[in-house]
Protein backbone atom coordinates (compact mmCIF):
# COMPACT_ATOMS: atom_id res chain seq x y z
CA UNK A 1 0.00 0.00 0.00
CA UNK A 2 2.79 2.42 0.83
CA UNK A 3 5.60 3.04 -1.64
CA UNK A 4 9.01 4.55 -1.00
CA UNK A 5 7.78 7.74 -2.56
CA UNK A 6 5.14 7.99 0.12
CA UNK A 7 7.71 7.49 2.81
CA UNK A 8 9.90 10.30 1.47
CA UNK A 9 7.11 12.78 1.74
CA UNK A 10 6.97 15.19 4.59
CA UNK A 11 5.97 13.64 7.84
CA UNK A 12 2.57 15.25 8.46
CA UNK A 13 1.26 14.14 5.07
CA UNK A 14 2.62 10.67 5.67
CA UNK A 15 0.98 10.46 9.05
CA UNK A 16 -2.25 11.69 7.61
CA UNK A 17 -2.12 9.05 4.93
CA UNK A 18 -1.30 6.38 7.46
CA UNK A 19 -4.23 7.52 9.56
CA UNK A 20 -6.48 7.44 6.53
CA UNK A 21 -5.20 3.98 5.59
CA UNK A 22 -5.96 2.76 9.08
CA UNK A 23 -9.49 4.14 9.02
CA UNK A 24 -10.14 2.57 5.61
CA UNK A 25 -8.81 -0.77 6.85
CA UNK A 26 -11.00 -0.56 9.95
CA UNK A 27 -13.95 0.34 7.77
CA UNK A 28 -13.40 -2.67 5.53
CA UNK A 29 -13.05 -4.91 8.54
CA UNK A 30 -16.30 -3.76 10.04
CA UNK A 31 -18.07 -4.33 6.71
CA UNK A 32 -16.68 -7.86 6.51
CA UNK A 33 -17.31 -8.81 10.10
CA UNK A 34 -20.41 -6.98 11.12
CA UNK A 35 -21.91 -6.06 7.77
CA UNK A 36 -21.86 -2.49 8.99
CA UNK A 37 -20.05 0.63 7.95
CA UNK A 38 -18.54 3.11 10.31
CA UNK A 39 -20.00 6.51 9.62
CA UNK A 40 -18.41 9.81 10.64
CA UNK A 41 -19.14 10.24 14.30
CA UNK A 42 -20.95 13.24 15.65
CA UNK A 43 -22.19 13.42 19.18
CA UNK A 44 -25.66 12.00 19.22
CA UNK A 45 -27.99 11.73 22.18
CA UNK A 46 -29.69 8.76 20.55
CA UNK A 47 -28.30 5.28 20.26
CA UNK A 48 -29.17 2.93 17.40
CA UNK A 49 -29.04 -0.80 17.96
CA UNK A 50 -29.36 -3.20 15.06
CA UNK A 51 -30.72 -6.69 15.60
CA UNK A 52 -30.00 -8.66 12.45
CA UNK A 53 -29.83 -12.26 11.29
CA UNK A 54 -30.20 -15.00 13.87
CA UNK A 55 -30.42 -14.11 17.53
CA UNK A 56 -27.69 -16.23 19.02
CA UNK A 57 -28.27 -17.75 22.41
CA UNK A 58 -26.69 -20.50 24.43
CA UNK A 59 -24.93 -22.03 21.46
CA UNK A 60 -22.43 -20.43 19.10
CA UNK A 61 -23.93 -20.86 15.65
CA UNK A 62 -21.81 -21.98 12.67
CA UNK A 63 -20.12 -19.12 10.80
CA UNK A 64 -22.48 -19.10 7.77
CA UNK A 65 -25.12 -17.55 10.03
CA UNK A 66 -25.22 -13.84 10.50
CA UNK A 67 -25.92 -13.44 14.19
CA UNK A 68 -26.75 -10.96 16.91
CA UNK A 69 -25.06 -12.04 20.12
CA UNK A 70 -27.23 -11.55 23.18
CA UNK A 71 -24.32 -11.55 25.60
CA UNK A 72 -23.10 -8.38 23.88
CA UNK A 73 -26.50 -6.72 23.43
CA UNK A 74 -27.58 -7.10 27.07
CA UNK A 75 -24.68 -5.17 28.67
CA UNK A 76 -25.04 -2.60 25.87
CA UNK A 77 -28.62 -2.06 27.02
CA UNK A 78 -27.35 -1.64 30.59
CA UNK A 79 -24.81 0.93 29.37
CA UNK A 80 -27.49 2.79 27.39
CA UNK A 81 -29.84 2.84 30.36
CA UNK A 82 -27.26 4.29 32.73
CA UNK A 83 -25.31 6.57 30.36
CA UNK A 84 -26.43 10.14 30.99
CA UNK A 85 -25.50 11.27 27.48
CA UNK A 86 -27.85 8.78 25.81
CA UNK A 87 -31.44 9.94 25.92
CA UNK A 88 -33.18 7.45 23.65
CA UNK A 89 -32.76 4.14 21.90
CA UNK A 90 -33.74 3.22 18.36
CA UNK A 91 -33.89 -0.53 17.73
CA UNK A 92 -33.64 -1.52 14.09
CA UNK A 93 -34.84 -5.03 13.39
CA UNK A 94 -34.21 -7.25 10.40
CA UNK A 95 -34.14 -10.67 11.97
CA UNK A 96 -35.25 -14.18 11.06
CA UNK A 97 -35.66 -15.16 14.72
CA UNK A 98 -33.43 -17.34 16.82
CA UNK A 99 -33.04 -18.58 20.36
CA UNK A 100 -36.23 -18.17 22.41
CA UNK A 101 -34.50 -17.42 25.70
CA UNK A 102 -32.01 -14.97 24.20
CA UNK A 103 -34.76 -13.19 22.28
CA UNK A 104 -37.02 -12.95 25.30
CA UNK A 105 -34.09 -11.74 27.42
CA UNK A 106 -33.43 -8.87 25.01
CA UNK A 107 -37.16 -8.11 24.80
CA UNK A 108 -37.53 -8.01 28.60
CA UNK A 109 -34.49 -5.74 28.94
CA UNK A 110 -35.86 -3.31 26.33
CA UNK A 111 -39.36 -3.37 27.86
CA UNK A 112 -38.02 -2.55 31.32
CA UNK A 113 -35.88 0.42 30.25
CA UNK A 114 -36.83 3.82 31.60
CA UNK A 115 -35.49 5.73 28.59
CA UNK A 116 -37.61 6.30 25.47
CA UNK A 117 -37.34 3.38 23.04
CA UNK A 118 -38.60 3.10 19.48
CA UNK A 119 -38.37 0.00 17.31
CA UNK A 120 -38.36 -0.10 13.54
CA UNK A 121 -38.99 -3.34 11.66
CA UNK A 122 -37.35 -3.27 8.24
CA UNK A 123 -37.33 -6.22 5.87
CA UNK A 124 -38.36 -8.78 8.43
CA UNK A 125 -39.00 -9.22 12.11
CA UNK A 126 -39.91 -12.89 12.28
CA UNK A 127 -40.60 -15.37 15.08
CA UNK A 128 -38.71 -14.24 18.19
CA UNK A 129 -38.20 -10.86 16.48
CA UNK A 130 -41.89 -10.15 17.19
CA UNK A 131 -41.51 -9.81 21.02
CA UNK A 132 -38.43 -7.61 20.52
CA UNK A 133 -40.33 -5.34 18.12
CA UNK A 134 -43.23 -4.89 20.53
CA UNK A 135 -40.94 -4.45 23.56
CA UNK A 136 -40.14 -0.85 22.60
CA UNK A 137 -42.45 1.87 23.91
CA UNK A 138 -43.41 2.75 20.35
CA UNK A 139 -43.04 0.48 17.34
CA UNK A 140 -42.81 1.17 13.63
CA UNK A 141 -42.90 -1.16 10.65
CA UNK A 142 -41.82 -0.31 7.12
CA UNK A 143 -44.57 -0.65 4.56
CA UNK A 144 -42.87 -3.61 2.87
CA UNK A 145 -41.56 -5.29 6.02
CA UNK A 146 -42.95 -8.66 7.06
CA UNK A 147 -43.43 -10.49 10.32
CA UNK A 148 -43.99 -14.24 10.49
CA UNK A 149 -46.00 -15.52 13.42
CA UNK A 150 -45.90 -19.29 13.85
CA UNK A 151 -45.82 -21.83 16.69
CA UNK A 152 -42.63 -22.88 18.45
CA UNK A 153 -41.72 -26.44 17.63
CA UNK A 154 -38.89 -28.90 17.30
CA UNK A 155 -38.02 -30.03 13.82
CA UNK A 156 -39.90 -33.09 12.64
CA UNK A 157 -43.51 -34.02 12.25
CA UNK A 158 -44.14 -36.04 15.36
CA UNK A 159 -43.56 -34.90 18.91
CA UNK A 160 -42.18 -37.84 20.90
CA UNK A 161 -43.63 -37.62 24.39
CA UNK A 162 -46.43 -35.52 25.89
CA UNK A 163 -43.90 -33.75 28.13
CA UNK A 164 -42.12 -32.35 25.06
CA UNK A 165 -45.37 -30.94 23.81
CA UNK A 166 -46.12 -29.39 27.16
CA UNK A 167 -42.62 -27.91 27.39
CA UNK A 168 -42.93 -26.30 23.95
CA UNK A 169 -46.41 -25.11 24.83
CA UNK A 170 -45.01 -23.40 27.92
CA UNK A 171 -42.24 -21.74 25.90
CA UNK A 172 -44.87 -20.55 23.47
CA UNK A 173 -47.05 -19.24 26.26
CA UNK A 174 -44.16 -17.02 27.43
CA UNK A 175 -43.89 -15.49 23.97
CA UNK A 176 -47.67 -15.04 23.59
CA UNK A 177 -48.00 -13.44 27.03
CA UNK A 178 -45.11 -11.05 26.40
CA UNK A 179 -46.46 -9.94 23.02
CA UNK A 180 -50.00 -9.46 24.33
CA UNK A 181 -48.79 -7.48 27.37
CA UNK A 182 -46.57 -5.20 25.30
CA UNK A 183 -48.81 -4.45 22.32
CA UNK A 184 -52.49 -3.84 21.69
CA UNK A 185 -53.15 -7.23 20.07
CA UNK A 186 -55.51 -9.59 21.91
CA UNK A 187 -54.49 -13.12 22.92
CA UNK A 188 -57.20 -14.59 20.67
CA UNK A 189 -56.11 -12.58 17.64
CA UNK A 190 -52.43 -13.46 18.17
CA UNK A 191 -53.26 -17.16 18.56
CA UNK A 192 -55.41 -17.01 15.42
CA UNK A 193 -52.46 -15.65 13.47
CA UNK A 194 -50.14 -18.23 15.01
CA UNK A 195 -52.23 -21.28 14.15
CA UNK A 196 -53.69 -20.20 10.83
CA UNK A 197 -53.46 -22.82 8.10
CA UNK A 198 -53.08 -22.34 4.39
CA UNK A 199 -50.81 -19.30 4.57
CA UNK A 200 -47.36 -20.85 4.80
CA UNK A 201 -46.19 -23.65 2.49
CA UNK A 202 -44.38 -25.76 5.09
CA UNK A 203 -45.94 -24.61 8.29
CA UNK A 204 -48.94 -23.18 10.04
CA UNK A 205 -48.93 -19.51 10.91
CA UNK A 206 -49.20 -16.16 9.14
CA UNK A 207 -47.00 -13.70 7.36
CA UNK A 208 -48.19 -10.18 8.00
CA UNK A 209 -46.97 -7.26 5.90
CA UNK A 210 -46.60 -3.62 6.97
CA UNK A 211 -50.09 -2.22 7.45
CA UNK A 212 -51.57 -5.60 8.48
CA UNK A 213 -49.28 -5.60 11.52
CA UNK A 214 -50.68 -2.20 12.50
CA UNK A 215 -54.29 -3.25 11.84
CA UNK A 216 -53.90 -6.32 14.03
CA UNK A 217 -52.64 -4.14 16.89
CA UNK A 218 -49.20 -5.71 16.99
CA UNK A 219 -47.25 -2.65 15.81
CA UNK A 220 -48.15 0.97 16.51
CA UNK A 221 -47.46 2.68 13.20
CA UNK A 222 -46.33 2.21 9.60
CA UNK A 223 -43.27 4.31 8.89
CA UNK A 224 -39.61 4.52 8.12
CA UNK A 225 -36.53 6.18 9.52
CA UNK A 226 -37.68 9.80 9.69
CA UNK A 227 -41.00 9.09 11.48
CA UNK A 228 -39.21 6.73 13.90
CA UNK A 229 -36.53 9.29 14.72
CA UNK A 230 -38.93 12.19 15.09
CA UNK A 231 -41.12 10.06 17.39
CA UNK A 232 -38.07 9.17 19.47
CA UNK A 233 -36.98 12.82 19.68
CA UNK A 234 -40.42 13.92 20.77
CA UNK A 235 -40.48 11.15 23.40
CA UNK A 236 -37.09 12.41 24.63
CA UNK A 237 -38.54 15.89 24.98
CA UNK A 238 -41.22 14.42 27.21
CA UNK A 239 -44.06 14.61 24.71
CA UNK A 240 -46.19 11.51 24.28
CA UNK B 1 -31.95 -24.59 23.40
CA UNK B 2 -35.15 -23.93 21.49
CA UNK B 3 -34.86 -22.06 18.22
CA UNK B 4 -37.84 -19.97 17.18
CA UNK B 5 -37.05 -18.95 13.66
CA UNK B 6 -38.29 -19.20 10.08
CA UNK B 7 -34.98 -20.65 8.92
CA UNK B 8 -34.90 -24.48 8.83
CA UNK B 9 -32.75 -25.98 11.57
CA UNK B 10 -30.59 -27.97 9.13
CA UNK B 11 -29.59 -24.73 7.39
CA UNK B 12 -28.65 -23.04 10.66
CA UNK B 13 -26.73 -25.94 12.11
CA UNK B 14 -24.84 -26.93 8.96
CA UNK B 15 -21.16 -27.21 9.87
CA UNK B 16 -21.81 -26.96 13.60
CA UNK B 17 -19.19 -29.61 14.38
CA UNK B 18 -16.39 -27.49 12.95
CA UNK B 19 -16.70 -24.65 15.44
CA UNK B 20 -13.41 -24.60 17.35
CA UNK B 21 -12.89 -23.73 20.99
CA UNK B 22 -12.15 -20.16 21.97
CA UNK B 23 -9.24 -18.90 24.04
CA UNK B 24 -9.29 -16.36 26.83
CA UNK B 25 -6.78 -13.52 26.61
CA UNK B 26 -6.27 -10.09 28.14
CA UNK B 27 -6.16 -7.30 25.54
CA UNK B 28 -5.82 -3.59 26.38
CA UNK B 29 -6.59 -4.47 29.98
CA UNK B 30 -9.86 -6.22 29.10
CA UNK B 31 -10.51 -9.93 29.30
CA UNK B 32 -11.83 -11.31 26.02
CA UNK B 33 -12.57 -14.64 24.39
CA UNK B 34 -10.97 -15.01 20.96
CA UNK B 35 -10.64 -17.44 18.09
CA UNK B 36 -7.09 -17.60 16.74
CA UNK B 37 -6.85 -16.83 13.00
CA UNK B 38 -3.09 -17.15 12.60
CA UNK B 39 -0.12 -16.86 14.96
CA UNK B 40 -0.59 -13.16 15.68
CA UNK B 41 -4.19 -12.27 14.91
CA UNK B 42 -7.39 -13.17 16.68
CA UNK B 43 -11.08 -12.69 16.11
CA UNK B 44 -13.06 -11.46 19.12
CA UNK B 45 -15.82 -13.85 20.21
CA UNK B 46 -16.90 -12.32 23.47
CA UNK B 47 -15.95 -9.53 25.83
CA UNK B 48 -15.89 -10.45 29.50
CA UNK B 49 -16.36 -7.32 31.57
CA UNK B 50 -18.59 -5.98 34.27
CA UNK B 51 -18.29 -2.41 33.01
CA UNK B 52 -21.28 -1.89 30.71
CA UNK B 53 -19.60 1.01 28.88
CA UNK B 54 -16.97 -1.42 27.54
CA UNK B 55 -19.73 -3.00 25.47
CA UNK B 56 -20.41 0.28 23.66
CA UNK B 57 -16.78 0.50 22.58
CA UNK B 58 -16.28 -0.47 18.95
CA UNK B 59 -12.86 -1.98 19.75
CA UNK B 60 -14.40 -4.97 21.47
CA UNK B 61 -17.29 -5.77 19.12
CA UNK B 62 -17.58 -9.52 18.49
CA UNK B 63 -16.10 -10.31 15.08
CA UNK B 64 -13.42 -7.59 15.21
CA UNK B 65 -9.94 -8.78 14.41
CA UNK B 66 -7.07 -7.84 16.66
CA UNK B 67 -3.44 -8.13 15.69
CA UNK B 68 -0.78 -8.62 18.31
CA UNK B 69 2.41 -6.64 17.84
CA UNK B 70 5.53 -8.38 19.04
Amino acid sequence: MYTDKDKNQEKPADQEQEQEGKTVAEGIQSIQELGQIRVPTTDSNLHAMTIVGQIEGHMILPPQNKTTKYEHIIPQLVAIEQNLKIEGLLIILNTVGGDVEAGLAIAEMVASMSKPTVSLVLGGGHSIGVPIAVAAKHSFIAETATMTIHPIRLTGLVIGVPQTYEYLDKMQERVVRFVVNNSSISTERFRDLMFKTGELARDIGTVIVGKEAVNSGLIDEVGGLAPALSKLRSMCRGEA
Amino acid sequence: MVLYTIVPEEVILEGAEEVCASQEIVYNGKRILVHPIDFKSFKIVQLISSDPSDFLSTDFQPGSIITMTM
